[in-house]
């Protein structure tokens, strides 16, 4: 078994299906970088305009300004209860800015990491697993070698499975892909540290509002940890998905295709039709789980990670099901 | 040979990467659920005095409530003060008196906001017991404004300073009807925005804006409507906070000098 996974994963690496991702992180990751740079030294300037200060050296009397605005607001007995910890939260980052002397505007290459991933786990990620998955049935099937696989006398469940533990393999690939080039490309324009900044987490939708109480702050690196934690999951998801068009289509880029338009127009409508409930049980809408973490997103009644880890899981489960009976009965000679 | 070693590097990579990534989504999973809420819960212990209006009314001593928005909680002031702080300072130097000073500003506070507040039964008893309540309300009524653009702007003027009067209106009954002999102070708005978009009009709108507020505050013969739009107007730079909209600590002495000296005379007079 060991064996079909590995020639798998070589089929994979020798097709250059890896370098081209590779090639487009690098790209990709770089240009962010510079244009974060970028635009964030355009914000200092714009500040430093607005209210006559220099954003490098007044930060930190604005910050304990505000500590003390929020040390006030704790104190105040007729405050709401539960904005407090996320104040306290909020106090804590402060503090540790002032501390480490690091100006909450700038980047670092362990903030950009975290935010590439979480950028990208709706869209571009899940293109980058397609581009992996996408032929990775229907290649065999176009170009014939499926045959030829399938006289050996192995059974069929064994190929397919050997071929998805490939795949999952080269996600995890993919991911660390990611994360190393972001890190040390974004670490040239913002410096290498920054992995044990607090971050605030810990959300959660109570009804059809965000729920502040629970707010925690936790290091920047394991807030990465787990941002890429729900990426593979989403990877996963994704990758099963088209690993199940993939075995349905006999012709790699019609496979493509197909997961390409399903991922795009599922992002136009979770904006055009997010008043229709149904849309919420669709994969491609589900796929910001980062957003939980970081609290950044509309609160909807019923709507929270178990909510959109448990669709996620039902899509990878039936078309995993799908992929497999389809394969186990198809007759592959004609 | 090669093939052999790339094979395992890239198991025991992969293998790592799994089981790192499996902690950090479960670590998700935890933080954005599982476990209910229990901490926070804790109820404060109030410490405000609540002393009969009667048993208050000591002629030794000099309450003072400070209510309303950011500016009467004090935001920006780099000292934490704020112009209650500066006030209790100054009073205390000028009176034998014992001056005690309550401050329950509440930042981004309109006038509906306040008067919901108002419902409080621990607000009446300290408003029945003070000598004074200052009040600073109306700046994010008005804010709500700046978004506009100019062409509506006019329109969306006179239908905010409408609502934000009529509620002034309740405040002040609301006010005296917990206590009807306290001095209110109103604290007029200041632009701070003068050098940013120094537009005539705006500038007309606050003026008509601090205009109204003053004749409704000063129909009520106790009441005082402080301006303090002249303070601001040629020291922009000296007075506001770096964030560019709550005066600093020398934009709160400022005011809070103003204030003392409007009514400094009512205490020591007794």
């Amino acid at each position: 078994m060991l064996r079909l996974i590995e020639n798998e994963v070589f089929k994979i690496i020798f097709k250059k299906r890896l370098l081209i991702v590779f090639g487009i992180l690098l790209v990709l990751i770089t240009a962010f970088a510079y244009g974060q740079d970028n635009s964030l030294n355009r914000t200092k300037a714009r500040l430093a305009g607005r209210i006559g200060i220099t954003a490098s050296t007044d930060w930190k009397k604005l910050c304990e300004q505000q500590i003390i605005d929020l040390k006030n607001r704790l104190e105040s007995p007729y405050g709401h209860e539960e904005d407090k910890p996320a104040t306290r939260v909020r106090i804590e980052q402060l503090q540790y800015y002032l501390e480490n002397n690091i100006n909450p505007l700038d980047s670092s290459a362990a903030k950009f990491t975290t935010q590439f991933m979480e950028q990208s786990i709706f869209l571009f990620l899940p293109l980058l697993i397609i581009i992996l998955a996408g032929d990775i049935v229907s290649g065999e099937a176009a170009n014939g070698t499926i045959k030829l696989i399938l006289t050996r006398n192995i059974p069929r469940w064994k190929v397919l499975l050997s071929k998805l533990a490939a795949l999952l393999m080269l996600e995890i690939i993919v991911l660390l892909m990611a994360a190393v080039i972001s890190a040390a490309v974004s670490g040239v324009f913002f410096g290498y540290g920054g992995w044990t900044a607090p971050v605030a987490t810990g959300f959660r939708v109570i009804g059809d509002r965000l729920e502040t109480l629970g707010v925690v702050n936790v290091p920047q690196w394991q807030y990465a940890l787990m941002v890429y934690g729900l990426a593979y999951f989403v990877s996963i998801v994704v990758g099963t998905v088209s690993f199940m068009i993939s075995v349905l289509v006999k012709s790699t880029s019609a496979s493509i295709g197909v997961m390409m338009s399903a991922l795009i127009g599922g992002n136009f409508l979770s904006h055009f039709m997010s008043d229709w409930k149904i849309t919420r049980y669709l994969f491609m809408v589900n796929l910001r789980l980062t957003d939980y973490l970081a609290g950044s997103f509309q609160p909807v009644a019923g709507i929270n990670m178990a909510f959109s880890v448990t669709v996620l899981s039902v899509w990878a489960v039936a078309a995993l099901a799908i992929s497999f009976v389809y394969f186990m009965r198809q007759d592959i000679l004609v | 040979m090669l093939k052999r070693i790339t094979w395992f590097s890239l198991l025991i990579i992969t293998a790592a990467g799994f089981v790192a990534l499996s902690i950090g989504f479960f670590k998700a999973q935890q933080v954005t659920g599982g476990r209910t809420p229990t901490a926070g819960k804790t109820i404060k212990t109030e410490n405000i005095p609540t002393k009969t209006a009667a048993a208050a009314k000591e002629s030794n001593a000099v309450r003072i409530v400070v209510m309303g928005d950011s500016v009467a909680k004090g935001t920006g002031d780099e000292k934490g003060k704020g112009f209650s702080g500066y006030l209790k300072d100054y009073l205390k130097n000028q009176t034998t008196k014992d001056i005690s000073v309550e401050n329950i500003g509440i930042d981004g506070l309109k006038t509906d906001g306040l008067l919901e507040r108002l419902q409080d039964q621990k607000l009446h008893s300290l408003i029945a017991a003070s000598d004074m309540v200052v009040i600073s309300i109306g700046g994010n009524d008005l804010r709500v404004l700046r978004s506009r653009g100019d062409s509506t702007k006019e329109a969306g003027f006179g239908n905010l300073e409408g609502i934000y009067l009529n509620n002034l209106k309740e405040l002040l009954k609301g006010v005296r009807k917990s206590s009807t002999d306290t001095y209110i102070v109103f604290v007029g708005l200041y632009n701070p925005y003068l050098d940013a978009a120094a537009s005539y009009e705006d500038t007309q709108l606050v003026s008509t804006w601090n205009y109204d507020t003053q004749r409704l505050i000063e129909a009520d013969p106790k009441a005082i409507f402080i301006p303090t739009y002249d303070i601001f107007k040629f020291s922009l730079n000296r007075f506001i906070a770096s964030d560019g909209l709550h005066p600093n600590s020398l934009g709160y002495q400022a005011i809070s000098n103003r204030i003392a000296k409007s009514v400094e005379n009512v205490f020591n007079g007794e």
